[in-house]
């Protein structure tokens, strides 16, 4: 980047890369989000049927994203969005995504080095980076990224090849933390389900 | 399937009980619809795992821990699958919260096969609490359960096909020795 530093070296907030990713994604693929504000902030943002929002259950939205990649046809994309704390809480599903290589999977995470929703307190991540955890175990694709371009970027990427894909975006803490929360859950697992059922409006551009 | 090599090398008209069982299991599952399985091994139905992952093929998965397995069953009931999960009972409490805040907050369905380790007349002391305990977790969890019956699988199929199809978890139990 330029050399007026400051702002320029600010990474996105969460609230900058929900939005993009959100209105990239259209609504057309689905979206696993997980624990805490990052669900709260998509679902306040544009609640789409393609969204899953993973309130509970901490840990596990890489896992439901594998489940539901396998069991799509071949080569649907399908999004998940984590947290550095949430993958790390899970971190031994990355293992199963890395053996079963599923074409279609697209791992986001968004890197604040904190248990965000909580208190804030620091996570391992500034020591132990995500993307080459995943490139280790076997993840076909593994990119970290600081900014709005790079995400553009990236996803257009994870759109048109093969996975399994890992973006790691580093973040700004903090963000917004009076935000709507889905009450309705089995709709919104109803709604999810129904739109896997169906066509996708848009073909994937591969 | 690798089974009457298995019953050679044990030998004992028990263990030849138990895999005739345990496939007889297996067999009435899949013909009822289940098509996706996940879990963690339990040599209490080994052989119920041998066949589920030759008959499933890629539509089984074993999980690194029992609360990866609840998140794919979850992922594959999302996708249209008909989906289970088996599991010791020590994993039944690893997961409580994720059966809790995610299959049962959503209502979504899944069949659990859980090993009661622990039970009446086991000397595995780690086992103890757990099996002690087993049964009133999954009471205050509101998930219905039916112990396994050699002698009746159809009516323990019967049971899973109706709570599955009224969104519900539930839950087979099955003890060592059961099939034997």
């Amino acid at each position: 980047m330029s050399s007026n530093a400051v702002i320029l070296n600010k990474y996105m907030t969460r609230e900058d890369v929900i939005k993009q990713l959100c209105d990239r994604l259209d609504g057309d693929y689905p979206l696993i989000a997980s624990t805490g504000l990052m669900s709260r902030e998509l679902f306040g943002y544009h609640n789409y049927d393609a969204h899953f929002y993973m309130v509970g259950s901490m840990g596990l939205a890489s896992a439901i994203g594998l489940g539901l990649a396998l069991n799509l046809p071949a080569g649907r994309k399908v999004f998940i969005l984590d947290g550095d704390a949430s993958i790390l809480m899970g971190l031994n599903n990355i293992t199963n995504i890395a053996l079963h290589q599923p074409a279609g999977l697209v791992h986001i995470v968004m890197d604040n080095n904190a248990y965000a929703s909580c208190s804030e307190e620091k996570t391992a991540s500034h020591k132990i980076k995500i993307d080459r955890l995943a490139a280790a175990a076997g993840y076909k694709n593994t990119l970290c990224i600081n900014d709005a371009t790079g995400l553009n970027a990236a996803i257009d990427d994870s759109l048109a090849s093969d996975g399994p894909t890992l973006i790691l975006i580093n973040i700004e803490l903090g963000g917004r933390r009076d935000l709507p929360r889905p009450l309705d859950l089995p709709l919104v697992a109803k709604k999810f389900k129904q739109f896997n059922s169906t066509e996708y409006k848009k073909i994937d551009p591969k | 399937m690798t089974s009457p090599l298995l019953a050679q090398k044990f030998n004992t008209m028990s263990e030849t009980s138990k895999i005739a069982n345990e496939q007889k299991l297996s067999q009435l599952l899949l013909a009822a619809g289940f098509d996706f399985a996940a879990g963690v091994p339990c040599g209490v139905f080994k052989h119920l795992i041998e066949y589920l992952k030759n008959n499933l093929g890629d539509n089984h998965i074993y999980a690194t821990r029992e609360s990866e397995a609840i998140g794919l069953a979850c992922g594959a009931y999302l996708a249209g699958k008909k989906p289970l999960v088996y599991m010791q009972n020590s994993g039944l409490l690893n997961t409580v919260n994720d059966i809790s805040s995610l299959l049962l907050a959503y209502k979504m369905p899944t069949l659990l096969i859980i090993s009661w380790r622990g039970a009446p007349g086991e000397d595995a002391p780690q086992h103890f609490l757990n099996g002690a305990i087993t049964i009133n977790v999954l009471d205050l969890l509101g998930i219905p359960y039916r112990l396994a019956d050699k002698s009746d699988l159809p009516a323990i199929i019967d049971f899973a096909n109706q709570e599955f199809g009224q969104g519900k978890v539930a839950a087979i139990v099955i003890k060592r020795g059961d099939f034997e």
